[in-house]
């Protein structure tokens, strides 16, 4: 009887499991047909799963034919996507750094307007992109940050910088100040008690941050249509230009949208074990 | 201690690198600094189009020297912000910009575009005559009369209709609907035809009759009612008066609301969030019997590698309909874009050779191969004219075009209309009552824009842009050969 209950308990499982399996793994899945199906294969209703595959749309992405001559030139897609690694990927570094030890700073101090400076931090979160992106741009501008990789850095650190500084915080809360306080007795200063023994213990929170703010940056849009022009350019704001003589490049934006995609997948399998732990500040998932 | 070093060395190299690719990477991967050479930046959506700019340019540099490079956008919202917020800023980011006709009164009347007439005056290769004068003022000119040209035309567009010849020219089609309508099945010349025929081919869920934009986003959903409220006798303004009420709901504006409600029973389900990119779909893959259309996407339907049925694809002028007052008027919205030099540009003189250069018959003939040029000589050429089956009508339907307001409160007048027509079609609100909270709005949108509104104690909808043969008594057939 018993066994019978942990079989049924196990096929239950197991199709829970693959519910969940396909609702993840589904839009991934059509994505990648969609950027090897033709237009109107992809537009077929009921849809085609069985077709013809073209990896055209891979090609376009990198080469480009001209309509005049039929002449074949290099795109500037790999400009863009070296732009966007360089710009989320400082950005996400600086905001992290800074954000660890603003995190820290915040967890240990007490300050005068410490709550209205945390406030502050988060606040820097709450408006949505487009309310500020005509002022922001102006200032860009008039400091001639717009349309350079340092602006669009400095745009990533400054957005990931509350993030990461709230999410450190409550990693640094979670440990006891005895630790450092031990480190203390032991010659350390604050900054070599941070350095070689706090930090070591908050990685996991480190690597879930990092994991969170490079997302953004990644995949932001608003703030990079406007503020880059073509020296900045990233690739998200670029994949909807894909536009041919039909309307929408759609087999070009999947096939851009799978490129852009694999970084992240890459990322949260090397931070995957963090994940939950950065989600909740560091309250679960701490080993 | 060791750490520490480190991580001073890692902060140091962060700064260092993001300073390094900040100033140094203004060409693409490598680090050049432009000093004397000029390269000249232009912003439009991404297309075909724009792509032909890009490549007949590259014959610019190697005359001149000058470098034109692209900064290519997404359609919609996104290209009107990056032109409206680089503007906002007075900043120098790019040097052209073609914008979408009806943002003529947003960016000159803003004071951020160079006023074009000093520079066509001198010109030795380039005269106002070179257009037609309808295709200036929709393009260029602002205020509305006014003879300032701030922009030339790039890319000239109408809307028109493309439909299945195979099925309007099928014996067994064509006596059915003979049969039921009393009248043989052609391209229909009034709306009500039109509603007919679309009428006769829906037959769900293979078939409909009627495919036509209808999303919320951007202008999707006007550009196809305006058409409507013209030819029903309606307007959207009294550009005299800066009266709206009365006109946008007006009972002729409300008939063309109500006879687009009418239509979409006869179109596919979900087409009140459909753009063109949702018409064009939905033809290549044999949904609809018609289409109603950009002549931009036309080529494409001309296509048998895009277009399964482009052996069988027709292309054709829209009707027109007989108004409460008994006049038959033909009216349809423009599309494209003119182009325009930023004020803010630090190559004004630059910008202007290229553009001079550019509009130039033998480069307007290139790339009017591929798009729809403006250049009435180009448009009278028998090459491009027979060059294929669309040409022709282009050349008449941009004769019948109207447009939104030229006003620099465009983008908020076309969101208010966009809204509130939105809620006529899908139910939220009756027509009479989304027109009339939509003239209520845009009024007081003028009036916090410090424009006077003079009521008329007649309501005089004028035609504003009507052309022969249009407010006429009588159903004037439009065949072109």
């Amino acid at each position: 009887m018993t066994g019978r209950k942990s079989i049924a308990k196990r096929i239950v499982f197991i199709i829970i499991l693959a519910v969940i399996l396909i609702y993840t793994l589904f839009p991934l899945y059509w994505l990648f047909l969609a950027s090897i199906k033709t237009r109107i294969d992809l537009f077929t209703i009921p849809p085609k799963f069985f077709f013809k595959p073209t990896f055209n749309h891979y090609k376009r992405l990198f080469i480009y034919t001209t309509l005049e001559t039929g002449e074949e030139q290099q795109t500037r897609f790999l400009f863009w996507l070296t732009n966007s690694v360089i710009e989320a990927g400082i950005g996400t570094t600086l905001a992290v750094v800074f954000g660890t030890m603003a995190g820290y700073i915040n967890s240990r101090m007490e300050y005068t307007g410490k709550k209205d400076f945390m406030f502050f931090v988060l606040s820097t979160r709450m408006l949505p992109p487009v309310a500020i992106i005509v002022p922001l741009y102006i200032v860009f501008a008039r400091f001639r940050l717009a349309d350079t990789r340092f602006g669009m850095i400095l745009l990533y650190t400054l957005i990931g910088l509350g993030l990461a500084t709230w999410i450190m915080k409550g990693f640094f809360d979670g440990i006891p100040t005895e630790v450092e306080e031990a480190a203390f007795v032991n010659g350390y200063t604050r900054f070599q008690a941070f350095i070689k023994i706090l930090v070591p213990m908050v990685k996991g929170g480190i690597a879930a941050t990092a994991g969170f703010c490079f997302i953004f940056a990644w995949n932001e849009f608003t703030f990079a249509s406007i503020i880059a022009t073509r020296y900045a350019m990233t690739l998200p704001p670029r994949i909807v230009a894909f536009m041919g003589t039909s309307g929408f490049e759609w087999g070009i934006v999947a096939a851009s949208g799978y490129i852009l995609i694999i970084p992240i997948l890459v990322l949260f399998i090397l931070i995957r074990k963090y994940i939950l732990m950065g989600m909740t500040f560091g309250v679960l998932g701490r080993k | 201690m060791k750490k520490t070093k480190w991580l001073v060395v890692l902060l140091a190299f962060l700064f260092a690198a993001s300073f390094a690719l900040a100033g140094g990477t203004k060409e693409e991967g490598a680090a050049k600094k432009p000093g004397k050479e000029v390269t000249l930046t232009v912003v439009w959506h991404g297309g075909v189009c724009a792509d032909m700019l890009l490549e007949i340019a590259k014959d610019w540099t190697a005359m001149t020297g000058v470098k034109v490079e692209g900064a290519l956008v997404g359609y919609g919202p996104a290209w009107h912000d990056k032109i409206a917020s680089e503007f906002a800023a007075k900043g120098s980011g790019f040097d052209l910009a073609c914008w979408d006709s009806q943002s003529i009164g947003e960016f000159a009347g803003g004071g951020h575009c160079v006023l074009l007439n000093p520079y066509i005056e001198k010109s030795d290769k380039l005269k106002m005559s070179d257009w037609s004068p309808e295709m200036l003022a929709r393009y260029g000119e602002y205020p509305d009369a006014s003879g300032k040209i701030y922009a030339l035309p790039i890319n000239a567009d109408a809307e028109g209709m493309h439909y299945r010849k195979d099925l309007f020219e099928d014996p067994k089609e064509k006596s059915g609907f003979k049969a039921k309508y009393g009248y043989e099945l052609d391209i229909p010349q009034t709306w009500s035809q039109l509603r007919d025929i679309a009428k006769w081919f829906t037959r769900p869920p293979e078939m409909y009759g009627l495919g036509m934009m209808g999303g919320r986003e951007y202008d999707y959903l006007t550009s196809v009612t305006n058409c409507l409220v013209w030819v029903f006798g309606g307007e959207l303004w009294n550009p005299k008066t800066n009266e709206i009420k009365g006109y946008i709901d007006s009972p002729a504006s409300i008939d063309g609301v109500k006879f687009y409600i009418d239509l979409m029973q006869y179109c596919p389900p979900g087409v009140e969030t459909w753009g063109w990119d949702e018409v064009n779909t939905a033809f290549q893959t044999g949904k609809i019997a018609m289409a109603h259309n950009w002549f931009y996407f036309f080529g494409a339907m001309d296509d048998p590698e895009q277009n399964p049925y482009a052996d069988a694809t027709g292309f054709a002028i829209l009707p027109g309909e007989v108004g409460r007052d008994g006049l038959f008027r033909r009216e349809f919205s423009m599309g494209g874009q003119g182009i325009g030099i930023s004020k803010y540009s630090k190559h004004v003189q630059e910008a202007w050779d290229f553009i001079e250069w550019y509009e130039m018959k033998e480069q307007q003939k290139r790339y009017g191969a591929v798009c729809q040029t403006g250049r009435q000589d180009v448009l009278d050429d028998p090459a491009w004219l027979n060059a294929n089956d669309y040409n022709r009508l282009f050349r008449v339907a941009f004769k019948y075009t109207n447009d939104y307001w030229h006003l620099p409160e465009y983008a908020i007048l076309l969101d208010i209309l966009q809204e509130e027509t939105h809620n006529a079609i899908t139910g939220k609100k009756s027509p009479e009552k989304a027109m009339a909270d939509c003239a209520d709005r845009q009024e007081k949108v003028l009036e916090k824009a410090g424009y006077k509104i003079k009521r008329t104690p007649h309501v005089d909808v004028p035609d504003t842009v009507c052309p022969n043969p249009c407010g006429k008594p009588k159903i004037i057939p439009i065949h072109v050969d």
